[in-house]
């Protein structure tokens, strides 16, 4: 609240929209659905996905990942990459699907309305967004107007969308903090027919912090999974927490980052988050089940490697997860993580898809 | 949360600044903005507003003397004889944006272009602009209409990204995604007291590279001191067609002005 003054002189300065939207409490959702419903019968199995899509960048190098130095792409590159994605989608045709990164009107992505764009290419009808970067124009990088966050998308009616938020990095100076991301978690409700009602929680948690940030949005993450296991409400949920699992072997030195700069360095060193998603992972029902069991990814770390600043060199880290609560688990063997989404010719995105079926029980 | 106001202050100064140097006149508080030029020998010099220099007692210059560093840009302005009660000018405007664009296009803070590979440099272009005026008295003020067209040279077929999507300056900036643009403009003041003038006026701008009409309108209240000294406060009000669609922006408008009468020790 001590910001509204500030917030105030700033709308008078630069109109009469807020210069950045601050989103100080929880806010509901903003609603999308597709330009065509397709019906979809009543499921016996769900498949259940989740996909950071790099704001529909593909493997274009940008000057973030210090691989290139783009800035603002195309109109036509934006829609190339995003049919792509549509593409892929249509082919592994999720049932609900956790996006991250989606763009819905930022000048580096040409306006394009990423989430409204998938709705309409695939065979997913509705749809729920809640931004973590809402600023009428950034004077920095020629970035100009984002707007960008996470999504979930289904088949059947999303409803009680939520944009919960999530603390703000505390160690950077007031100017900086004001323009920078504010990371959420995105919860709704979608009624499948046959099932009934279940939770659908998206979270892209912090990734450059080094005052603990990053660990606060990973344990608000799991209180509220807490809260919901708690009421009895089943719920798929997941993105991308920016961290390793359990026993990951590599920490850091990872050969994909070729950033010199000291904030990027320590984000990308994984020591001392060994322990964060323990209690993730920890035996049902004081944990939950992840997508891919810990077992399988011990087996082989790189199998399950979801992210890499260049993913046509191959994966090189697991960020990306969807856990639930459904006590009978997911199908035993049915993740997947779609690495082949890169190859020597190109990317989809700078994360792959990790999807993962259940049966209701 | 100080550097938040400072910075939007900082912004919104940028934006006028800008505005003025990208050659739409029409912010002359004193006795500008209409077919009327300023004495021989008066100049007025405001914290925002451009230096204007009376040549003769119908030829006024105007410029903006550290924008010209960046941007360099010359106005004048023409009065002719009156023609059924309507005192006539014309103004013609020259500017060279691309030293002021290039330095916005950057990595980092300040950043306003972007420096990115495949958007290029902002190349080297120059705006020429010609306007008419029409004042007549009305009351106890002065009605003003006034038309131009302005064509932007050397700037080809810039890429689309070469933006800046901030209300006042968009418009402008627009000239030089489509060749050319013309305005039209209404103003209209009134003399309130012996020292209080009350300013309004309403700016329409074509172009091709916007998708429709943008529309400005500003409100000023004007305290003259003295002929020396003006105090002016006020507002822009834009609607401006972005890409993302139209929008409304409230920009507070202040200046200090102060003038002078070469070879007179007071006006």
């Amino acid at each position: 609240m001590k910001n509204k003054p500030f917030i105030s002189l700033a709308m008078l300065a630069l109109g009469c929209e807020p210069l950045v939207t601050t989103f100080d409490e929880v806010e509901p959702a903003v609603y999308y659905e597709a330009a065509s419903i397709t019906e979809v019968a009543a499921p016996d199995t769900l498949l259940v996905m989740t996909w950071n899509i790099k704001f529909g960048g593909g493997d274009i190098n940008f000057w973030f990942d210090c691989h290139g130095e783009r800035v603002i792409m195309t109109e036509t590159e934006v829609l190339g990459n995003m049919q792509a994605l549509a593409a892929k989608i249509r082919e592994l045709d999720p049932d609900i699907l956790l996006l991250q990164e989606v763009d819905i009107s930022s000048k580096r992505s040409a306006y394009v309305d990423q989430l409204q764009l998938l709705l309409d290419n695939t065979s997913l009808n509705y749809g729920a967004f809640a931004s973590m970067w809402q600023v009428q124009y950034i004077p920095s990088e020629g970035l100009g107007r984002m707007n960008t966050g996470q999504a979930v998308l289904s088949k059947w009616d999303v409803a009680d969308a939520q944009r919960i938020p999530l603390e703000l990095i505390g160690d950077q100076d007031a100017l900086t903090q004001y323009f920078y991301l504010r990371r959420n978690i995105l919860r709704a409700t979608t009624t499948v027919p046959g099932i009934g009602n279940i939770e659908i929680l998206s979270i892209h948690a912090a990734a450059f912090s080094t005052d603990g940030t990053k660990k606060k949005h990973i344990d608000r993450f799991k209180l509220e999974l807490d809260q919901l296991h708690s009421a009895g409400v089943t719920f798929f949920a997941g993105g991308d927490l920016n961290t390793l699992p359990p026993g990951s072997t590599q920490l850091n030195n990872f050969d994909d980052s070729v950033c010199e700069a000291e904030e990027f360095q320590a984000a990308d060193d994984h020591s001392e988050e060994v322990d964060w998603l323990n209690e993730f992972y920890a035996d049902f029902p004081g944990g939950y089940f992840p997508a891919v069991p810990l077992a399988d990814y011990l087996a082989n770390n790189s199998a399950y490697f979801s992210h890499s600043t260049d993913p046509v060199e191959g994966y090189k880290r697991k960020l990306d997860y969807i856990f639930t609560n459904s006590s009978a688990g997911w199908v035993g063997g049915s993740h997947r993580t779609h690495q082949e989404i890169a190859s020597a010719s190109g990317a989809l995105s700078d994360h792959c898809p990790v999807t993962v079926q259940w049966v209701a029980p | 949360m100080k550097r938040t106001a400072i910075l939007s202050s900082v912004m919104a100064a940028v934006m006028l600044a800008v505005s003025v140097t990208f050659g739409q006149e029409g912010e002359n508080l004193w006795s500008s903005g209409t077919a009327h030029t300023l004495p021989q020998g008066r100049w007025e010099k405001g914290l925002f507003q451009p230096l204007r220099f009376g040549l003769s007692d119908t030829k006024e210059l105007r410029l903006n003397p550290l924008i010209s560093l960046l941007a360099p840009h010359i106005h004048l302005k023409v009065s002719r004889r009156p023609v059924g009660g309507w005192q006539r000018a014309y103004r013609y405007g020259i500017i060279s944006p691309t030293p002021l664009l290039r330095m916005v296009q950057r990595a980092g803070t300040g950043g306003f272009l972007a420096d990115d590979p495949d958007i290029g440099e902002v190349p080297w272009m120059v705006m020429i602009r010609q306007e008419v005026l029409l004042s007549r008295p009305w009351s106890r003020g002065l009605v003003t209409l006034k038309g131009g067209v302005a064509v932007a040279l050397g700037a080809g077929d810039i890429d689309s990204r070469l933006q800046i999507e901030l209300p006042v300056i968009y418009p402008r900036l627009a000239l030089y995604h489509s060749g050319y643009q013309l305005n039209f403009g209404l103003d209209v003041s009134a003399q309130l007291s012996q020292r209080l003038v009350l300013l309004g006026d309403a700016d329409l701008f074509f172009s091709p590279a916007l998708d429709g009409p943008a529309w400005e309108h500003k409100g000023m209240m004007q305290w003259n001191k003295s002929d020396r000294l003006q105090l002016s406060f006020g507002y822009k009000l834009t609607y401006t067609p972005f890409p993302w669609g139209t929008q409304w922006h409230l920009i507070p408008l202040f200046d200090l002005q102060i003038a002078r009468q070469r070879g007179s020790e007071r006006l």
